[in-house]
Parts: C-alpha cells; sequence; structure tokens
C-alpha cells in the first residue's frame, strides 16, 4: 500500500532531480545544522521538510532500500523512476510538502509543547486531578509552571484560548484540524497517539504525523497577530536564522554601528570558522 | 532576507559571479558542471553565488 507520507519522501527525492547524493538528502530530513545541507535544502526547495524525519542510518538504508525493491527509486543516480514519479506528482503530495514548516520547526515544536502541557496542567487543577505531564521537556515544563502560578483572569482568557484555536482550525480544515484537535491532553482524555489518529482518518501513522505537523504549523501562521494564544511563543523566535547565528550576524550588522566589526573580528569575537558564519547569513 | 547585506564580492571575483550565471542551466543547480567550467572556482563559490541566483536577483 502507498501512503502519503511515502509520497512526500518520494517528492523529495524528485526535488533534488539527481544532482545530490543520497547522504545530502539524509542530512536535509535530520536537519543537520551544516552550511551545505542548509543551502542544499534552500535550492532544491527542501525546507518544509528540514528536520522532520530524523531516521537513522539504518532506518534511511532500509527506506531507500524498499523504495528501491517497489520500483519506485533508482538509487545508483538517486532519482525516481516513473512509477516513483507518479506517486510524487498528485497535489496532495505536494500540498502535504509544502505546509510542513520544518524550517520553523524549534518554533512551531516549543510553542506545542507549551500549549498543550498547559491545557493539560490547567485542566487538572481544576479538577483537582493528578497527571503524568504529556511533554518531558525541562524548558516546557518550567514555563508552564511559571505561568500557571501567576495571577490571572483565566477563564476569559481560556475562552479566548478556545475561540483563537476554533476559528483557526475552521480555517486550516480537515485532515490537518482532525490531527490536531485529537493530540491534546485535558484532564479526563489523553491526547491520541499517531496510530490512533492515523486509525480516525484512514491514513498510516507516518502520516497522521505529518498531518499533525502540518496542521499545528498552518495553524500558528493562521493566528491574527494579536491573538492571544501567541502567548505560547513568547520569547521564541519565528526566523530561520538560528539564535547563535543571529547574535553573530548583529555583531556586524550595518545596522548597529556602535559594535563596527568587520566580518571577521565578528567571527572572531563569536568564535565561529568565518566559512560558517558566512552561511549562517545567507 | 540577508542576502541584500551579504558582500558576495569579497568571496567571489565579479568575473566568475558573471561565468556561474551564464553558465548556469535554469532548470538545475548543479555544482559540478558549473565547477568543471569556470578556472579556478570553489563548490563554495558557486554555491555563493547560485544562493543569489535563486532569489531572483541579477546581480554584478
Amino acid at each position: 500500500m502507498v501512503h502519503l507520507a511515502d509520497g512526500v519522501l518520494l517528492l523529495a527525492i524528485q526535488r533534488l532531480r539527481g544532482e545530490r547524493s543520497e547522504r545530502s538528502l539524509f542530512h536535509v530530513l535530520n536537519g543537520k545544522r551544516s552550511a551545505t545541507t542548509l543551502q542544499d535544502a534552500f535550492f532544491y526547495d527542501l525546507e518544509p521538510i528540514f528536520g522532520l524525519f530524523p531516521y537513522t542510518k539504518y532506518d534511511y538504508e532500509k527506506l531507500l532500500a524498499s523504495f528501491e525493491k517497489r520500483g519506485w527509486l533508482n538509487r545508483a543516480s538517486f532519482t525516481l523512476t516513473e512509477a516513483g514519479t507518479m506517486l510524487a506528482s498528485p497535489d496532495a503530495v505536494s500540498d502535504l510538502f509544502d505546509r510542513l514548516g520544518g524550517e520553523y520547526r524549534d518554533y512551531t515544536t516549543m510553542t506545542w509543547k507549551r500549549l498543550s502541557l498547559f491545557i493539560q496542567t490547567f485542566m487538572s487543577l481544576k479538577h483537582e486531578r493528578t497527571f503524568y505531564p504529556v511533554q518531558a521537556d525541562r524548558l516546557a515544563e518550567r514555563w508552564v509552571k511559571q505561568i500557571v502560578r501567576t495571577e490571572r483572569e483565566w477563564q476569559s482568557l481560556i475562552q479566548s484560548f478556545h475561540q483563537e484555536l476554533e476559528t483557526a482550525l475552521e480555517t486550516i480544515g480537515d485532515p490537518y484540524a482532525t490531527a490536531v484537535v485529537y493530540r491534546f491532553t485535558g484532564a479526563f482524555e489523553t491526547g491520541y497517539t499517531y496510530e490512533q489518529i492515523a486509525a480516525l482518518l484512514d491514513v498510516d501513522a507516518r502520516t497522521a504525523r505529518l498531518y499533525f505537523l502540518a496542521g499545528w504549523n498552518a495553524l500558528l501562521w493562521e493566528l491574527p497577530q494579536d491573538a492571544k494564544l501567541l502567548g505560547f511563543a513568547h520569547g521564541l523566535s519565528s526566523e530561520r536564522m538560528t539564535l547563535s547565528a543571529r547574535e553573530s550576524y548583529e555583531q556586524f550588522s550595518p545596522a548597529d554601528r556602535s559594535s563596527k566589526f568587520s566580518l571577521t573580528d565578528g567571527c572572531a569575537r563569536a568564535r565561529l570558522k568565518i566559512m560558517w558564519l558566512r552561511w549562517r547569513c545567507i | 532576507m540577508y542576502l541584500d547585506e551579504f558582500p558576495l564580492a569579497q568571496f567571489v571575483p565579479p568575473e566568475q559571479i558573471k561565468q556561474v550565471e551564464q553558465l548556469r542551466d535554469e532548470s538545475s543547480w548543479a555544482l559540478k558542471p558549473i565547477f568543471e567550467k569556470v578556472d579556478g572556482i570553489s563548490y563554495f563559490q558557486i554555491r555563493l553565488v547560485f544562493a543569489r541566483l535563486k532569489r531572483g536577483e541579477t546581480f554584478v
């Protein structure tokens, strides 16, 4: 059986047009932040899947071997066969691919962790229930603890969150909305696993995961700029650039004349190799 | 976003930039054909020029 998730990976191979090696795609899927990988993602329009498929080498090899065995992939040239090209061609595949938002994954992932943990915490507190945190992330945990302890008019705020979520979910539509909604955990109900969502949507678990990632990414960009929900992204950067690259960039930015560093000085201060910094700034 | 301010000319001589722009096949970002045709250029320099081309800016 062919799944949409296979189509997404085949489309990634197709976009490389046989001009890059199997290993280069492996690094893009894993989100390796090397100059070459960042450029490959940029040149070949693979940014939406950047870092969203953290395969081990073994699993990646198994995946490519299965594509080859099913007659979809020509491994010698790392190009698709006719059958593979057909599977990568439906609009549904490219739609899902381009919605994934891998280039913003740090921003979207942390926002999700905070919001999902907050909702679980808040609902459990309200119903005086103990719970196992749905997110095992120290930073997100600390952030939510701080928020929950502050004195606020929670009831109206929660209503705003709900309203904003509902409006955004309506805009992004199904199957994305379903995949997002069922991932939430409340006081009495636990969020669905990807397998359970897959059963709901009649797809495989990998596709369900992609629907969730695409849905959550789309939802965040659908929110109006003054949305209260964006409070969960507080302190997070939605830029493609990493924080360290941003700091380095600012050290020799023409806008910040107080520093007046040359490119080389900036690199020396940031203890970065110049070759590295050049690309992080592009 | 940061391409405008990137001092490309510091890293790739203008004549090499022109050569890369002329040699690039419209449908491809392959580095090797260009590497083989332009004397003394590195893959890294080709990538720098490509980055600018990708944004659809002509540039001397």
